[in-house]
């Protein structure tokens, strides 16, 4: 068991009646790096300074960051002031202070305030001025003392609380307030041991009557020839075409199950993990729909999009179902999105001919190595995705008889449309389904050497680069594909896939992946493996290769991820809060964040977080234009507009549904959070004691804890404040008490306040 | 256990540029960039001079836009997607870019069966795609540079690579995470002052783009103008009003260092800060009233178009087959409008926006068809901002704006068997502009006037700071380079088309510039006197002269 340790940070400043000079209003100056105690600025003001720090031992459970670095002490007449680096997860900061240093007593008076930073003024056209004021803050005591020694401790939050809220903010979509309980009660560890087996875990999801309902009509047709049709005639009665109708399962209603899943599911890290799937082999169901659409004229684009759908939803179903096999690899992985006839069409693979003096297709040969196996550069060339991409050339999609599904020669079906007495060889006219088939008419038959160079028009194969070290560097990675021709070229495909799963870049760009979703957004491609002094990022994307490498069969996903999560780095307060959410994040957490499971105290039906997420940045599920993926990182989605969004949305959200804010269309400017609707009060009442229903600071502490579970409430004090302050005054700004106002106006209170915590900074980390 | 280098939010050195910039800079780096503007003075925000960027992303195919018609190799590699010519007026060598106003009839000139040709740029050697039919009456002012065989050293053909590089002006370097257009902000007169500099560089995207970001000081984005504003619980104007105000002090509470909290706080007091400023602008439809000249229409019909296509009533002339740009182009409008809106209404300095479908690797299609659609929306975006500019100029005119193009590459010179093009290298820069020296004006420095303003694709050698480019034709010419034979190869490093307008336009010194784009300190480089590249040995024209 680990216990919260306290922490002491002693400065002790000797100082002379000469040097407390120090002016108020000054801008401070902080020192750029942490971990290294210095002068401050302009040191004349004061003789010395000198920290000292006494190391606890550290909680392995959550190594903290660093200690707490006093940059600036500061007294102006009475007035003495203190500034320090705010300690992560400090529960509490206690002051000690007296003229003698072996004496040091507790000193309460130390309060948090403002100092003036800068004003900003910007002039708008015509005359507009907007002025803005920066504030920093610093601890304050005014007294009549002389001069003295100051120690400042810290007592951090028990570090199981925080690595409970940790390990729901990485493995799910953040904290729901009974997850909280749950998971602190049984530890993170026995946390990280469930998800990791989803198999074990009941998925209460799959009966929840909304999810059910999409799951039915998702699952439903899966074949063109079950769609539910409508029958076209001409001017004579005759039937000329049949038509796809809309009761089979569209975006919208794909989109709502996935994201009903991640709200909802209890294999939490499953939903992550699909999601980091289908957006790492990332394809884009508009570019499948416009490729039907040449199929498919004349219906309302209803059958292409129903198919394109499918081809998401089928994807999908086949990650689902490999995450739950405790044997797992990323090769398995890799091959899903390959034969997915949706990757097939999106990187154009689909319409590639390298057969006689056709130039065979590029786009796949290079995002596959770029972007989902090896990592931009990372042991391929130019030459390598040209040789690349003949492989490729003859995976494309036909209409096949449904008994032929799983035949990658299938040809296309002749079976018509019952009813079509007309136009029979359309191809929208057949009954059937589309799927992944070869067809060696357009596959480039020739030999090919990929990660080969020559010398002297004799191939030598590449070798895995020395950065690598024990046990790759060195390893010849050539891939000879022998001439093959009529069927047997389906066979290029597969060894690319076989040769890729595994390579030591993939294993690396892999890794990095999966560390910079899990842990931080700063790891990158390119360490030096053999570097005695390789960065703690470096040796934890290390330790996941060697778990990579060392898995059998090789890959097995559960083993880098139990690297991971096992690893010092990712237990390290460096990565609490260290991420931002995405747009889907931010949706998903927000609705959990306070929704319980035995009172109706926040939900959504799916559907109403698309709208959202795409003004938060064009995140639109399974249709992602860029090849990459949607960014993991925060500069990819944070901006002025973005947060403008993400505020709306919460302040919607909060605001009680059909009211002013949250009533109207979705799409218009009055009701941004549609069907994701709350019930705050419902949840205080569910969880606090009734004792503080109308309690401010009580309201405050318990929102506070849900909300920023990870942060203690030394840190907190302004939020608290601020929380107060917001609860115990009307909407003027005048005092007016929780206890004394109407059970409506208690409601809407309540419900700005949930908002206003939503709204800042910290809820937008993770 | 190590721990993070956590640089702190206020009082810091920007750093990430030090990082790129070598040896060469070294004495200069070690000075917070605040305190080198003022060392090296310039006027940047000060003469007034702004500058539109429009992100073509997914590499647009340059030899499609700006087609070399009379180098026999380019119809000898393309089949579908060969632009047709007709005629011999591409063999011209005066008289400027062909154009045809419609008269009431289909908007791009065609033949009777609904075929395109290429426009005779009359410089005896290039056309023009005909979907950017309407940069004629920009390029026959003079008023419009287009440049061809833009690329840099070792040109990457990711285009996730190669768009960092165009954006963090260090190609090949990807530690500089701050970009071009922030640095050049940074040293603007408006930085270091009690203005906010933050506000003098603004995107209309869905992200800020690298080219804007920076650490020390967050530039600004908008997802879309027109709901940039919060609700408050009670959706009541007092309940926004004190939700506001309790969300706003917020943004300065202390906090202990993570990874992306500086970043999150800055973008946060960027949120609180144009909320307030961006009220005042009426980015609204119904206040999208902008048109062109009602005296001289410019397609011939009997009333103005409006400049913003932002619904089919405002596209062209309002029906179909006089639309000027594809109905899937009113997002990009109405991003365009704001940004051009934000320049004449603000002291900002430069804005812009993106839009992609540019990676044609299959299907691109011709006269017609995806790459086509996106032609015209380059053609009237330029033809709208010269009019806009023009006819609306409130803090700026047309000749205080330049409005630029950026696309990571170029696409193979041979059509692929998915009849589309593949990732390449050279492309092609569009620079737009009152002050820009393109046909019939006299380049900067004096001497004759232009008789063309298409820049490094034309007949004869073209001369730049005493260095020759040759277009060579034919199938194993200029189109036929790389490791495959299949690449345009370079001739203009985008840097020097960046520099000249940072520089020459904006009002940077060469100082500034010299650490706004690091490239220009490196001799090897060769970015404004042109000659051999010491990085990758081949003949690069340097600056251009067009402003």
């Amino acid at each position: 068991m680990i216990h919260a340790l306290k922490r002491r940070v002693l400065l002790a400043v000797n100082l002379s009646a000469e040097s407390l000079i120090a002016p108020m209003s000054k801008p401070d100056t902080i020192n750029p790096v942490m971990n290294s105690p210095r002068a401050i600025r302009g040191g004349a003001l004061l003789q010395s300074i000198l920290l000292l720090v006494f190391l606890a031992i550290v909680p392995n459970a959550l190594r903290a960051q660093s200690p707490v670095t006093i940059y600036n002490f500061s007294k102006v007449g009475s007035v003495k002031n203190l500034r320090f680096q705010p300690y992560p997860s400090a529960a509490a900061y206690t002051f000690l202070g007296s003229t003698n240093v072996t004496l040091l007593t507790a000193d309460p008076s130390f309060v948090l305030s403002p100092y003036f930073l800068s004003t900003v003024t910007i002039t708008n056209s015509p005359t507009n001025i907007v002025t803005l004021t920066n504030y920093g803050y610093e601890w304050r005591t005014t007294n009549n003392l002389p001069l003295s020694f100051y120690q400042v401790q810290v007592t951090p939050m028990d570090s199981n609380v925080v690595l409970a809220a940790h390990v729901l903010n990485r493995l799910a979509y953040g904290p729901t307030p009974n997850e909280l309980d749950r998971v602190t009660a049984m530890g993170a560890d026995a946390y990280i041991n469930e998800q990791l087996n989803p198999e074990n875990i009941t998925e209460t999801a799959d009966s929840l009557p909304s999810i059910v309902a999409l799951q039915n009509k998702l699952a439903g047709p899966t074949k063109i020839i079950d769609l539910a049709r409508n029958i076209q005639s001409d001017t004579n009665g005759v039937v000329t075409n049949v038509i796809c109708t809309s009761t089979n399962a569209s975006m919208s209603d794909l989109r709502a199950w996935h994201t009903l899943r991640a709200v909802y599911a209890k294999r939490q890290l499953v939903e992550i993990l699909l999601q980091f799937l289908e957006n790492h082999f990332v394809t884009q169901y508009s570019k499948s729909s416009t490729y039907f659409n040449g199929k498919y004229n004349g219906d309302d684009n209803i059958m292409e999009d129903r198919v394109s759908t499918q081809l998401e939803y089928l994807e999908n179903l086949r990650w689902r179902q490999a995450l739950l096999d405790p044997s797992c690899t990323f090769s398995n992985l890799l091959t899903i999105s390959s034969e997915s006839l949706a990757m097939i069409i999106y990187l154009d693979t689909v319409t590639s001919s390298g057969n006689g003096s056709n130039v065979a297709n590029e786009n796949y040969a290079r995002e596959i190595q770029e972007l989902f196996t090896m990592g931009v550069d990372n042991g391929y060339d130019q030459s390598d995705i040209t040789t690349m991409s003949r492989a490729w050339s003859g995976w494309t999609s036909e209409i096949i008889d449904p008994a032929q599904v799983g035949n990658r020669f299938a040809t296309q079906t002749t079976n018509d449309y019952p009813f079509v007495t007309n136009n029979f060889s359309a191809v929208s006219n057949l009954a059937g389904v589309w799927n992944f088939v070869f067809k060696s008419t357009t596959h480039n038959t020739a030999t090919k050497y990929i990660y080969y160079t020559t010398n002297n028009n004799v191939p030598i194969s590449k070798t895995v680069p020395a950065r690598f070290g024990s046990p790759w560097a060195g390893r010849s990675y050539g891939l000879a594909i022998p001439a093959r021709s009529g069927t047997n070229g389906l066979q290029d495909g597969y060894d690319i896939i076989a040769q890729l799963s595994n390579l030591p870049f993939t294993e690396e760009y892999i890794s990095v992946k999966l560390c910079n979703l899990f842990v931080h957004d700063g790891f990158s491609l390119g360490y030096d493996f053999t570097d005695p002094n390789l960065s703690p990022d470096g040796q934890l994307v290390h330790s996941c290769m060697l778990a990579w490498e060392n898995s059998s069969p090789k890959g097995n996903i559960r083993s880098i991820l139990s690297t991971i999560f096992n690893s010092d780095l990712f237990r390290n307060q460096a990565s609490v809060m260290a991420k931002v959410k995405t747009p889907l994040e931010i949706v998903v957490s927000t609705v959990r964040a306070i929704s319980i499971t035995n009172a109706a105290t926040a939900s959504t039906d799916g559907y109403s977080f698309t709208l959202p997420m795409d003004r938060m940045g064009s995140m639109d599920l399974f249709d992602r234009n860029d090849p990459n993926g949607y960014p993991e990182d925060a500069q990819g989605w944070i901006s002025g507009g973005t947060l403008a969004e993400r505020v709306r949305f919460i302040q919607s959200f909060c605001i009680a549904s059909g009211t002013s804010g949250h009533s109207g269309a979705q799409s218009g400017t009055g009701n941004d959070a549609g069907n994701c609707i709350c019930n705050p009060v419902l949840l205080i009442s569910s969880k606090m004691p009734s004792s503080g229903w109308y309690n401010e600071s009580s309201v405050a502490d318990y929102l506070l804890k849900i909300l920023f579970p990870t942060e203690g409430a030394g840190n907190l004090t302004l939020y608290k404040s601020a929380v107060v302050n917001y609860l115990s005054t009307d909407d003027n700004g005048a005092a007016s008490a929780l206890n004394t106002i109407s059970a409506a106006n208690y409601d809407t209170r309540i419900r700005g306040a949930v908002g206003l915590l939503m709204s800042f900074a910290r809820f937008q980390e993770q | 256990m190590q721990t993070f280098n956590v640089i702190t939010r206020r009082g810091f050195l920007d750093r990430s540029v030090k990082i790129g910039l070598g040896v060469a800079l070294s004495t200069l780096t070690d000075i917070p960039l605040v305190l080198k503007r003022a060392l090296a003075d310039g006027s940047i925000g000060g003469n007034g001079k702004k500058v539109i960027f429009l992100w073509m992303r997914g590499a647009n195919d340059g030899l499609n836009s700006l087609i070399p018609v009379n180098d026999s190799g380019y119809a000898a590699s393309r089949s579908s997607i060969l632009i047709p010519t007709n005629g011999t007026a591409y063999n011209n060598t005066t008289g400027g870019c062909e154009f045809t106003p419609a008269n009431g009839g289909d908007t791009f000139p065609a033949d009777g069966t609904g075929k395109q040709y290429a426009l005779a740029l009359q410089n005896g050697f290039a056309g023009l795609h005909p979907s950017l039919k309407f940069l004629a009456p920009v390029y026959n002012a003079g008023e419009l540079a287009l440049i061809h065989r833009v690329a840099y050293a070792n040109q990457s053909r990711s285009h996730f690579d190669s768009q960092n590089y165009w954006e963090n002006g260090t190609p090949n370097n990807k530690l500089v995470t701050d970009g071009i257009f922030y640095r050049t902000m940074l040293q603007s007169i408006l930085n270091g002052t009690a203005k906010n500099p933050g506000l003098t560089g603004v995107s209309i995207q869905s992200a800020l783009p690298m080219i804007l970001r920076g650490s020390a000081t967050p530039m600004t984005n908008l997802t879309d103008p027109t709901r940039y504003n919060l609700l408050g619980i009670p959706n009541t104007t007092a309940g926004n009003s004190k939700a506001d105000k309790f969300m706003n002090a917020s943004t300065d509470y202390p906090f202990p260092p993570k990874m992306d909290r500086d970043f999150l706080q800055q973008q946060y007091e960027n949120l609180a800060t144009t909320l307030q400023v961006f009220a005042g602008i009426d980015f609204s439809e119904t206040g999208n009233t902008f048109t062109d000249d009602p005296a001289a229409p410019i397609d011939g019909g009997a009333s103005p178009y409006y400049l913003f296509p932002t619904t089919n009533a405002k596209n062209g002339g309002g029906v179909t087959n006089r639309y000027v740009v594809d109905t899937g182009a009113y997002t990009l409008f109405k991003n365009i409008k704001a940004a051009a809106m934000i320049l004449n209404k603000t002291d900002a300095i430069v804005a812009g926006t993106e839009f992609s479908g540019f990676d044609t690797h299959n299907s691109q299609g011709n006269y017609v068809g995806s790459h086509a659609n996106l032609q015209r929306r380059i053609g009237w975006a330029m033809f709208a901002l010269k009019q806009y500019f023009t006819r609306y100029s409130d803090k700026v005119s047309w000749n205080d704006v330049i409005v630029v193009t950026l696309s990571e590459f170029g696409r193979t010179s041979k059509e692929n068997g998915s009849k589309g093009t593949d990732h390449a290298e050279a492309g092609v820069m569009f620079v737009a502009g009152g002050g820009v020296k393109g046909y019939g004006k006299t380049p900067p420095g004096g001497g004759s006037a232009r008789t063309s303003g298409v820049f490094a694709c034309g007949p004869n050698p073209e001369v730049y700071n005493g260095t020759t480019i040759n277009w060579n034709t034919g199938t194993s010419g200029s189109m036929f380079t790389g490791t495959t034979k299949n690449y345009l190869q370079r001739a203009v490093d985008y840097r020097s088309v960046l520099g000249e307008i940072i520089r020459d336009h904006l009002g940077a010194s060469q100082t500034q510039l010299n650490s706004i784009i690091p490239g220009y300190a490196n001799t090897k480089e060769k970015l404004a006197s042109g000659g051999v590249s010491g990085i990758d040995n081949t003949t690069i024209a340097g600056e251009l002269n067009i402003i």
